[in-house]
């Protein structure tokens, strides 16, 4: 497990103790990981800095509403169906065999969860990301366990394809809904929180190499004491990191002004600016030694 | 640390002691063969009210088996993403694991129930001054009602009783509501005989019969429109006289109606839409038992209103009706409470406000959170007990969703 964390942060990607290990455990077990957590705390680049440090290479399926089927799993190449039978039709053979072939891998268009399982032309192990399952629809989730459990999916016409290597497989989701109880129970379980100062300074630092050490800790400590608060929308570490960044564009210090000028950076609400920029701020400010 | 931890519900209801005691009489089974230890522990976790997958004691004996056993926190987490299914069930599994695994023997901690003022001499302690402020609202509540009955919880560490209610009456209710509220007239038309206009399409296939001369004139009339309902119910301590019915009422709704979600809070907000759906009452109940914060306590409204919105309010539409079953205490601010109600009606069709008090000898709001709220809300109806709910659920019928357009 050792070895994963540290091939994770040779990528830049900060893993911590918990996770590295149900990582580990996931490949150890061939099960799949379900990430949850708050927007923003880096569930989708587990899974690029997995594939990255495995040498693996990333099928991302990014769900949405009405997500279906031919999207993610396999669709028929209509087109080219109906031009095989009108060449068929034209040489006049069209029988049995026709039927045989138009229904077979030629005419099929693989989509994500199908080249996940069994890639055409690429033998390098694949890392799976079906990221915000949340956003798609009860059905999709039906669809998915299939997969989940026994690494296959199932095409009518062609019957059951099973997994020649089995993909590592990590979703997230942002809790927008509950999940099946049927998933989660085919899933290792984490639940990414968001990181503690230490880490978050590592993590800035493994993004930002060169940055001020002391402005990188101040920041990040003003940035957890806003997590801490009642914001719609708190901070994630990649609002954390464009922040250092633009701080240091303007300069390199932090004191009141560039914070509410690069204020922006970090909270993306009008409710939550407004609110930073009453007493709350001035809390938060003065709690952090800025004010 | 994370906003998280520092949200941690505490003892409320003395719930977390309770799992603490279970965790304790469960480590007297342990036997020391680790498959069998896991499947206890599986045992307790699933008594505390944790959902733990089938399979999953098999999954997290195997998952020990790629571990090294010496290093507790590795063991611990392995544990912990194999029988953990969700985020309450994790934490749960983190307040009973290093009880159960441990040799040495764990003080409950001290919460802050434990900390709190000691109750009055009759038992009973006003609302403002369990929640901590709002003393200015005590005094006209206190002479015109009579005192709310003492969290159990606070005073005796023991969680507010959800006693049983008729619920097959609760039941017919909750099926009338919704009808109700279908009531209001939706886009889409169907063929009635005493339908407003006349529906062209029918009428000539109808008289194909007749050689297409239009003899009889069908006519149409709108379907109603099945509303979406959105629940918060007040599981407070000032709400713990109504709290059974509130909360039968919000389970009969989750089967009856078309419910988005349903989210009971007091301090903190529980989201339970899905459980009340897939659970029958009486285990959907015990499950929001087992919650650390979900019964009793104080109000923060515009809090818990706010998160609710933050997880719901993508899914409500112009069809949405909101329902709100508190008595409007609140111990927030109440510009929190007015601006997340404003978020509220900008985004649903229709606010209902079911106040157990609304229907009290001269009552006027002195509650600030309800003042505040009020003019945002489009019924301020009395829900007290089952005639309450036949009487709102008449003034529904009486009244249909008018259609808005949310800004």
């Amino acid at each position: 497990m050792a070895e994963l964390v540290s091939a994770l942060a040779a990528t830049g990607y900060v893993a911590d103790r918990p996770l590295g290990m149900v990582l580990h455990l996931a490949g150890a077990l061939e099960l799949p990981v379900l990430l949850e957590g708050e927007p923003g705390v880096g569930k989708t680049s587990v899974a690029e800095a997995l594939a990255e440090a495995t040498g693996a290479r990333l099928v991302r399926l990014q769900c949405y509403e009405g997500l279906a089927a031919h999207h993610a799993l396999y669709e028929w190449d209509y087109a080219r169906q109906l031009l095989a039978i009108r060449v068929a039709e034209a040489r006049g053979t069209v029988g049995e065999e026709l039927q045989r072939t138009i229904f077979s891998e030629e005419f099929l268009l693989r989509r994500p969860l199908l080249e996940a399982i069994s890639p055409t032309d690429d033998d390098r192990p694949v890392v799976l990301l079906v990221d915000e399952l949340d956003r798609a629809d009860e059905e999709f989730e039906a669809l998915l366990l299939e997969l989940l459990a026994q690494f296959q999916v199932t095409v009518p016409e062609l019957g059951t394809i099973t997994a020649t290597r089995r993909p590592r497989i990590v979703l997230t989701a942002n809790r927008t809904r509950p999940l099946s109880d049927a998933l989660r129970r085919r899933c290792l379980y984490h639940w990414l929180p968001y990181p503690d100062l230490q880490r978050e300074i590592e993590i800035v630092e493994a993004r930002l190499p060169g940055s001020a050490e002391d402005l990188v800790r101040r920041a990040c400590e003003l940035v957890g004491r806003l997590r801490a608060g009642e914001y719609r929308k708190a901070p994630g570490i990649s609002e954390t990191v464009d922040w250092i960044r633009a701080l240091t564009l303007v300069g390199g210090v932090l004191d009141d002004g560039l914070v509410d000028e690069t204020l922006g950076c970090l909270l993306k609400d009008g409710d939550d600016l407004e609110r930073f920029r009453g007493s709350d701020g001035r809390r938060v400010l003065r709690e952090a030694g800025v004010a | 640390m994370s906003a998280g931890d520092l949200r941690r519900p505490v003892d409320r209801g003395g719930v977390r002691t309770a799992h603490l005691a279970r965790a304790r009489e469960a480590r007297a089974r342990r036997t020391g063969r680790p498959a069998q230890d896991v499947a206890v522990f599986a045992g307790l976790l699933r008594d505390c009210g944790a959902t733990v997958p089938g399979g999953a004691v098999a999954r997290a004996v195997r998952a020990l088996g790629v571990v090294p056993l010496d290093r507790a926190a590795d063991v611990r987490d392995a544990l912990g993403c194999t029988l953990a299914s969700d985020r309450p069930g994790r934490r749960l599994f983190d307040l009973v694991f290093p009880v159960f695994w441990n040799a040495a023997e764990v003080q409950p901690p001290v919460t802050a129930a434990d900390a709190s003022p000691a109750p009055a001499a009759d038992g009973t302690t006003a609302d403002a001054s369990r929640d901590g402020s709002g003393l200015d609202e005590a005094a006209p509540r206190a002479r015109d009602r009579p005192t709310p009955r003492a969290s159990y919880g606070r005073h005796h560490g023991g969680p507010v009783p959800v006693d049983e209610i008729d619920g097959r009456q609760v039941d017919a209710l909750a099926r009338r509501f919704a009808a109700a509220l279908a009531r209001a007239p939706g886009r889409r038309r169907r063929t009635a005989a005493a339908g407003d206009l006349v529906d062209l399409r029918s009428s000539l296939r109808h008289n194909l019969r007749t050689g297409a001369e239009l003899l009889v004139l069908l006519r149409s009339a709108p379907t109603p429109r099945r509303a979406r309902l959105v629940v918060l119910c007040d599981v407070s301590s000032s709400m713990a006289h109504v709290t059974p019915l509130f909360l039968t009422f919000a389970h009969a709704l989750a089967r009856h109606a078309k419910v988005v979600e349903i989210g009971v809070f007091n301090v903190e907000l529980t989201l339970v839409g899905d459980v009340f759906r897939g659970l029958p009452r009486s285990a959907a109940l015990r499950w929001l038992r087992a919650q650390d914060s979900a019964l009793a306590g104080g109000t923060r409204i515009g809090h818990c209103l706010r998160r609710f919105l933050d997880a719901v309010e993508p899914r409500l539409t112009r069809d949405t009706v909101a329902l709100v079953l508190s008595d409007g205490w609140d111990v927030d601010e109440p510009e929190l409470l007015v601006a997340q109600m404003r978020r509220l009606r900008r985004a649903v069709s229709r606010v209902v406000w079911c106040d157990p008090h609304a229907a009290a000898t001269g009552y006027a709001p002195e509650v600030r959170g309800l003042r505040a709220a009020l003019p945002l809300v489009d019924d301020h109806l009395d829900l007290s007990g089952p005639p309450a709910l036949r009487a709102l659920i008449d003034h529904l019928e009486r009244t249909p969703t008018p259609r808005r357009i949310p800004a």
